[in-house]
């Protein structure tokens, strides 16, 4: 074969390829142009000189390239190669043969077209941002460029290497002529490479096929050096480097000379070229049956998306600090979606991708959009209309979640925001494609892959994965949207492609079966509703009965504890009865109806109310004498029993209140003890801990005493005031201290000594209880001071286990805020006291929403139930994730 | 929602079966194809509830094993469910059946000539998976070559069990011995039900497993149809020693045995005969960690073992069941709901459920009788209330069952029924409560404690219409045939149990000569644990269709 010699990539007196060409248009070949390279003709260019300037743009013409199909790729590849004034006819050598010159003829034409390479004669023109492509073909600079970057000394190393001999004296340039005489000619460097150890030519194929170059910085230093040892010489890289075959290239990595590789590679450019465009196999296929297969996956990622919107809203999930969700939302979320994981998670990015689920950092949620409301209350078609032209237009990809990383994670389900700019042109080039297949045709993802890497190789590429990954995502996300189903586009879809989205809105409308609202009741206490259910009838049926099954059609199953859920919510029996036999196609069985009315009978027997402190009396007519009182009017008293009253007052105020109407009361503990009645002493709530003053923080504000070198009960004052001045400053003028400084316990706390206090401090109005870190950020924003919200994230993990009630709050704090896992034990909802290794999910005033590590399970657990609570040591905490 | 009478258009009717992703099937019965899909999917699907207008169906590995085993392949369930599912099934439940039907039969237990028993396996990684199973590597002897194991000819039925558990199913070539021939033929004048014959074929096309029939449907002719088919020596185990003289009365009165062939091994006689009927307690007594009844009874050459009630299988007999895999084995019951959870040791042991209908079925084809089923809630005295309320938890169910308040609504119930001339029972669970009521009714009562020449004696007179009212106590639950009992009356139960509400329904489910409707009625304190044990109790029938009608014991008096 005979040598090419290519040129570099870069000569000095370039033609400027595109003015020239784009002035001697005519009106077609502009045509031509503007419809091959859309971007030119959005916006529209006002004149030939502009169009001939966004035209000659390297990003125009990078766009360009990327829609090229892989033939013409590699014919402009070639001529990248050969770079700008080769001859035409060194082209179908370098594509090797199996390309014919017809065939290269016709690329050049196309390329030609769309003015990136021009014919002038026997010689291509090429443009600058072509000729200056990195790495074409997967190849490395010159030898030329490549020997230039090393010293007179390492090259003379090579010269030995090659067994070129030399005078001794030459000048560097000479030295590179008498190298690039061996590294130019093909067979030189394969009888080089004859002679190399096995592990040099196992690394030499592999470079030569491209990436070029190879790391090892500590073992190339070495590589040129007179001293290097027996061990260094041994490296393949060292001994492939010592002859020229890489060279060393921007210090750390070596470089195999294009010249060399193409040898390897036997002269021809690429292992293959194929000229003809790949058929898309396709099968028939029972279009009804796609189209079934379809409206019905359509209407589950539909209501999939309606149930995880229900559950964010109720339930906003935790983002992780790096951001996206975490494992165990996502299971939550799979569960609450009745989706498998995997499937939950592309729903999540669709329902994301389309507005209708964002991320809130201030409160690092997930929750629904505002705008998701007007979504819920449409139809299924305007609904799938939403998710599809979101999808169709996002320049994200969605199945990106729930894939692995390099280190083996899987990327985080809302993590991924980053923009590209191929996503969406991807999925019209695969619509466009399918769409072109008859009506009713299947073929799969693997056939769909190669005929677009074939079609746009560079455009399908670009992103996180390959190209056949990119169609298999394209593919799996029009099958979740009913777009495609069975292998083949489905009417809907179909209509998509081709007449737009309002035509396939109109489909789906017709094609979803209305929501029904009516569902089938039986006597042993289960419903049955086929098909989509009417969201408001299963909004109210969910609160009523438990799912038991799910999937075309739901079951749910009745229990008293299901019913009573209605009671709760308000609903009478009558009302409960009423929607049931609405919607009953055959009617309520007996079981059932009785059922609501024993429940309707015993619910609310026993009630439960909030007081704040309680008045009993020997007999009633006392009661009665007291609630007559003038003076007890303000303690606003309520009989609940002949012999007992309450208030919302504390026992502190009720008690001072009655003395003062002549009244003799006792102050009773819990046990119903007497309390000696000592003058009433008030006090911060009973949260204070160390976690407001992590060492080295700077004094709250100025003038106040430094709360590191102050005692507990100073500092105690100084928050409990900074607390007081925030309320007054609400406006709650007449409230003396109506902050209970980030109280840990309820108000409901009947312990004596608790009463006293809060009862003094809270008059009469129940205040909603602001947690310690909110607390704490309300204050640190009133002094402006940054180090408020940073100081909790740089806290130290403690060790101690924490007993005392405000300590226990102020620790579980710390680890929701921190992200710790805790060690805890508490006293059971049923005897006994149990221990579990939790994370914290939220905290407040008087119960904190644990996820217990070894089962799953949520729970709410009063502080007050807590004995003991501990954040776990990192090691321990490994074991968990 | 779609329903089978509403097709616009008029054109195909949507199918009746709905494919639920957890692999249920929810089947309308009104449909007008309900019953061909029935048919089409009883095969591999088991009845989980039939109440009035679906019915659920579950897709499970041992029913698709099981339909594997009689033939039905991937193919034919996938086009099944196609057939009849109004929405489109979806793909990866389909994948999934075919998956796990595909595990079944890599594994083949034949009978070699030259090594007995081996385990033959088409998929050699499916082997060398199972033989380092712990649970199986101990019943199977040596390698003979890459697919073959020879394995112990006693563990045989050990093994299938642990092979089913790892989820390679075997199947089992290894055939029955016959046993010693002892011709049987049924007498002349009987005839089979449909469903009987039925039953009778599928088990006789196995030679094991277990035939459902709701009690009153006749069970015992379908033992005697398969001992007839069998022709050989048979073992009868029985609950107890009233169901064994009954299953002596049916042999002799609807087969050619005569009584010189039958033997009874009981408590009271002690006689191995081609045909031996023995009880459940007598094969489980333990003498020095022995059974020496159950070793008597193994080492006979039976050529078919019939398991009366299997659901009260003992454990012991389990185990001699594992010990006789090659004898044919048939199992009948009317539930095979297991209060401890050992449905799984019967599928593997005595055979996979091989006949099943819902009872309602029988009953519209006129087998059963017809049954209302009341629960009468009684309110309780302010007194009985504070008694039940300070009673200790474990007591709180017999506190709140043998309530005085039921007496007056009982005796009510059992006027009205006297009145109406139906013979009536009264069923219980405390022998005092049971006493009291007695007493108050007037009538006599069989208890465990009854001898049982009394209780035959007492049976016989109910029978014959001299006796009308009959307090019993749980010892009535099983195999006591009280033909023309039309009312029965639950006072108190053995908790929660399901297949002990079904059992006492079965006893009034014998169809009555002139058609009348039985009627159950189940007396309830109201806001006690009785109530909540009643509802778990009704679950099971209530799933076979049973509705309970719910009425107020103030009502009822009124």
């Amino acid at each position: 074969m005979a040598p090419t010699a290519p040129r570099g990539p870069r000569r000095p007196g370039e033609l400027n390829l595109v003015d020239s060409v784009i002035e001697g248009l005519d009106e077609r070949g502009l045509a031509t142009l503007l419809t091959t390279r859309p971007d030119l003709a959005d916006p529209p260019p006002a004149s030939r000189a502009e169009l001939a300037t966004r035209a000659a743009s390297g990003a125009s013409v990078k766009s360009c390239i990327e829609r090229l199909d892989r033939y013409c790729l590699q014919v402009l590849t070639a001529c990248a190669v050969l770079g700008d004034g080769a001859s035409v006819d060194e082209l179908p050598a370098l594509l090797g043969a199996q390309a014919s010159p017809a065939d290269v003829d016709r690329a050049i034409g196309v390329l030609a077209e769309r003015l990136v390479v021009r014919r002038e004669g026997g010689t291509l023109r090429v443009h600058p941002v072509v000729a200056s492509m990195p790495a074409p073909a997967g190849l490395g600079l010159p030898a030329s460029d490549l020997l230039g970057e090393l010293t007179v000394e390492d090259l003379k190393v090579v010269c030995g290497g090659l067994g070129s001999r030399l005078a001794g004296n030459e000048r560097k340039a000479s030295i590179i002529a008498v190298l690039l005489r061996v590294l130019t000619d093909p067979e030189m460097v394969r009888s080089v490479l004859a002679a190399a150890p096995e592990s040099a030519r196992i690394l030499a194929g592999k470079l030569a096929g491209g990436p070029p170059t190879v790391y090892d910085s500590y073992g190339l230093s070495n590589a040129y050096s007179r001293y290097a040892s027996a061990r260094d010489l041994a490296l393949p890289h060292v001994w492939l480097a010592r002859r020229g075959l890489v060279v060393r290239h921007d210090w750390s990595g070596a470089m195999m000379p294009r010249e060399v590789a193409l040898a390897l590679r036997g002269g021809q450019l690429f292992p293959s070229v194929v000229a003809s465009r790949p058929a898309l196999v396709t099968a028939p296929a029972e279009i009804d049956l796609v189209d079934s297969l379809a409206t019905g996956k359509l209407l589950s990622t539909i209501s999939g998306v309606e149930r995880l919107i229900e559950h964010l809203g109720a339930h906003p999930a935790q983002l992780l600090k790096a951001g996206g969700l975490g494992v165990r939302e996502l299971r939550k979320l799979a569960v609450a979606m009745d989706a498998p994981e995997h499937d939950a998670t592309l729903l999540v990015e669709l329902a994301a991708v389309a507005g209708l689920v964002v991320t809130d950092w201030e409160s690092r949620t997930a929750c629904p959009s505002t705008s998701c409301d007007d979504w819920l209350a449409s139809d299924a078609a305007t609904r799938w209309t939403r998710l599809v032209t979101s999808w169709l237009a996002t320049q994200t990809f969605p199945s990106l979640a729930g894939t692995l990383d390099e280190n083996g994670k899987p990327y985080p389900a809302l993590s991924d925001w980053t923009a590209h700019h191929a996503p969406a042109a991807q999925r019209r080039l695969a619509l466009d494609l399918l769409a072109k297949t008859e009506p009713g045709s299947t073929t799969g993802p693997g056939a769909l892959a190669r005929l677009l890497d074939w079609d746009a190789p560079m455009l399908l590429s670009h992103g996180p994965a390959d190209s056949a990954t990119h169609t298999a995502w394209i593919w799996r996300e029009a099958e979740a949207l009913g777009v495609l189903a069975s292998g083949a586009l489905s009417t809907a879809g179909r209509a998509l492609a081709t007449d737009g989205i309002g035509r396939a809105a109109e489909i789906v409308s017709s094609a979803a079966p209305a929501p029904s609202s009516s569902v089938v009741l039986q006597a042993d206490l289960t419903a049955m509703a086929a098909g989509q259910l009417d969201s408001a009838v299963r909004r109210e049926l969910e609160l009523l009965a438990d799912v038991e099954s799910k999937g075309a059609a739901t079951v749910y199953r009745f229990s008293e504890t299901s019913l009573r859920r209605g009671f709760d919510a308000g609903k009478s029996a009558d009302q409960i009865l009423d929607f049931l036999t609405s919607h009953a196609a055959k009617g309520v069985p007996q079981a059932l109806s009785y059922l609501v009315g024993d429940i309707a009978r015993r619910f609310g027997r026993m009630r439960i109310g909030t007081a704040a402190s309680y008045v009993r009396f020997e007999d009633p007519a006392m009661a009665a004498e007291v609630l007559r009182t003038k003076r007890s009017a303000r303690l606003g008293l309520r009989q609940v029993a002949p012999t007992v009253l309450v208030s919302d007052s504390g026992p502190g105020i009720v008690l001072e209140a009655l003395r003062a109407a002549g009244f003799h009361p006792a102050h009773e503990g819990r046990d119903g003890a007497l309390l000696a009645s000592e003058p009433a002493r008030r006090r911060a709530g009973p949260t204070t801990s160390t976690r407001w003053d992590p060492p080295g923080r700077p004094p709250l504000h100025a003038g106040a005493p430094d709360p590191t070198t102050h005692g507990k009960a100073s500092r105690d004052a100084l928050v409990a005031g900074i607390a007081r001045r925030l309320a007054t400053e609400d406006g709650g003028a007449d409230r003396s201290s109506p902050l209970p400084a980030a109280s840990g316990s309820s108000r409901r706390t009947t312990n004596g000594n608790q009463l006293h206090l809060l009862g003094g401090a809270i008059d009469g109005e129940l205040w909603p209880q602001p947690s310690p870190q909110v607390l704490l950020s309300m204050i640190a924003d009133l002094l402006g001071d940054p180090a408020g919200h940073a100081s909790a994230d740089e806290q130290e993990r403690p060790t101690a286990i924490s007993r005392a009630p405000g300590e226990i709050a102020a620790l579980l704090a710390d680890a929701y805020e921190n992200d710790w896992l805790v060690r805890l034990s508490y006293a059971g909802q049923r005897r006994g006291v149990r221990e579990a290794t939790c994370d914290v999910l939220d905290i407040d005033g008087a119960t904190v929403q644990l996820l217990e590590m070894s089962e799953g399970d949520e729970l709410e657990i009063e502080l007050a139930a807590i004995t003991w609570v501990r954040v776990l040591t990192e090691a321990e905490e490994e074991q968990w994730y | 929602m779609v329903l089978s009478n509403d097709s616009p258009g008029g054109g195909p009717l949507p199918g009746p079966l709905i494919v639920q992703s957890d692999q249920t099937l929810l089947l309308e019965v009104d449909h007008v194809a309900a019953e061909a899909c029935r048919a089409a999917i009883a095969a591999f699907a088991e009845l989980e509830r039939a109440p009035e207008h679906v019915h659920t169906y579950r897709i499970t590995p041992l029913g698709l094993w099981n339909a594997r085993a009689a033939g039905i392949g991937a193919a034919q369930v996938t086009a099944a469910l196609r057939q009849w599912s109004r929405y489109p099934v979806p793909d990866a439940l389909l994948v999934g059946i075919e998956e796990v039907i595909g595990r079944y039969g890599r594994l083949v237990l034949e009978t070699d000539a030259r090594h007995g028993l081996v385990l033959v396996a088409s998929d050699r990684a499916v082997l060398e998976e199972v033989v380092r199973a712990k649970s199986v590597a101990p019943l199977l002897g040596p390698r003979i070559d890459a697919d073959t194991v020879a394995v112990y000819r006693g563990e045989r039925g050990r093994l299938k069990q642990a092979l089913v558990v790892l989820g390679w199913p075997a199947e089992d070539r290894a055939g029955y011995v016959d046993g010693a021939a002892h011709p049987i033929t049924l007498a002349g004048a009987v005839e089979l039900r449909p469903y009987q014959r039925q039953a009778i074929t599928a088990f006789a096309a196995s030679g094991n497993g277990v035939v459902v029939l709701p009690c009153g449907a006749g069970k015992t002719l379908v033992g005697l149809g398969a001992m007839a088919q069998a022709g050989a020596r048979t073992l009868i185990l029985v609950t107890n020693t009233v169901a064994a003289r009954q299953w002596r009365a049916e042999l002799l009165a609807r087969t050619s045995l005569t009584a010189d062939e039958l033997g009874e091994y009981s408590g009271e006689t002690k006689h191995v005969r081609p045909v031996t009927i023995a009880t459940y307690q007598i094969v489980t007594t333990r003498r020095g960690g022995l059974y020496p009844h159950l070793d008597v009874l193994s080492a006979e050459d039976w050529g078919l073992v019939v398991y009366d009630e299997v659901h009260l299988l003992p454990a012991p007999v389990f185990r001699m069941t594992a010990d006789i895999q090659s004898r044919r084995r048939l199992g009948l019951t009317a539930t095979l709901v297991r209060e401890d959870g050992r449905e799984g040791d019967v599928f593997s042991l005595i055979g996979p459920k091989r006949y099943d209908a819902p009872w309602r079925d029988i009953e519209a084809q006129g087998w059963i009788a017809p049954a209302s089923c009341t629960e009468v809630r009684v309110t309780l005295t302010d007194e009985e209330r504070m008694t039940y309320a300070l009673a200790e938890p474990e007591e709180r169910y017999r506190v709140g069952a043998t309530a005085r308040s039921k007496m007056a609504v009982v005796a009510a119930l059992c006027r009205d029924a006297l009145e109406a001339g139906e013979p009536t029972l009264v069923i219980g669970q405390y022998i005092d409560q049971l006493e009291d009521l007695a007493r108050r009714l007037d009538a006599p009562v069989l208890t465990g404690k009854t001898p049982v020449r009394e209780r035959q004696r007492l049976f016989a007179a109910f029978r014959s219409g001299e006796l009308r009212l009959l307090v019993v106590s749980k010892v009535a639950n099983f195999s006591v045939d009280l033909p023309e009992a039309s009312v029965a009356i639950q006072v108190s139960g053995t908790f929660g149990s399901r297949q002990e509400e079904a059992q006492r329904l079965g006893r009034i489910l014998r169809p009555k000569a002139d058609g009348r409707q039985a009627q159950f009625f189940s007396v309830v304190a109201r806001d006690t644990n009785d109530q909540e044990f009643a509802q778990r109790r009704q679950r099971f029938l209530a799933e076979q269709g049973y509705a309970y009608r719910i009425v107020d014991a103030e009502t009822l008096l009124a």
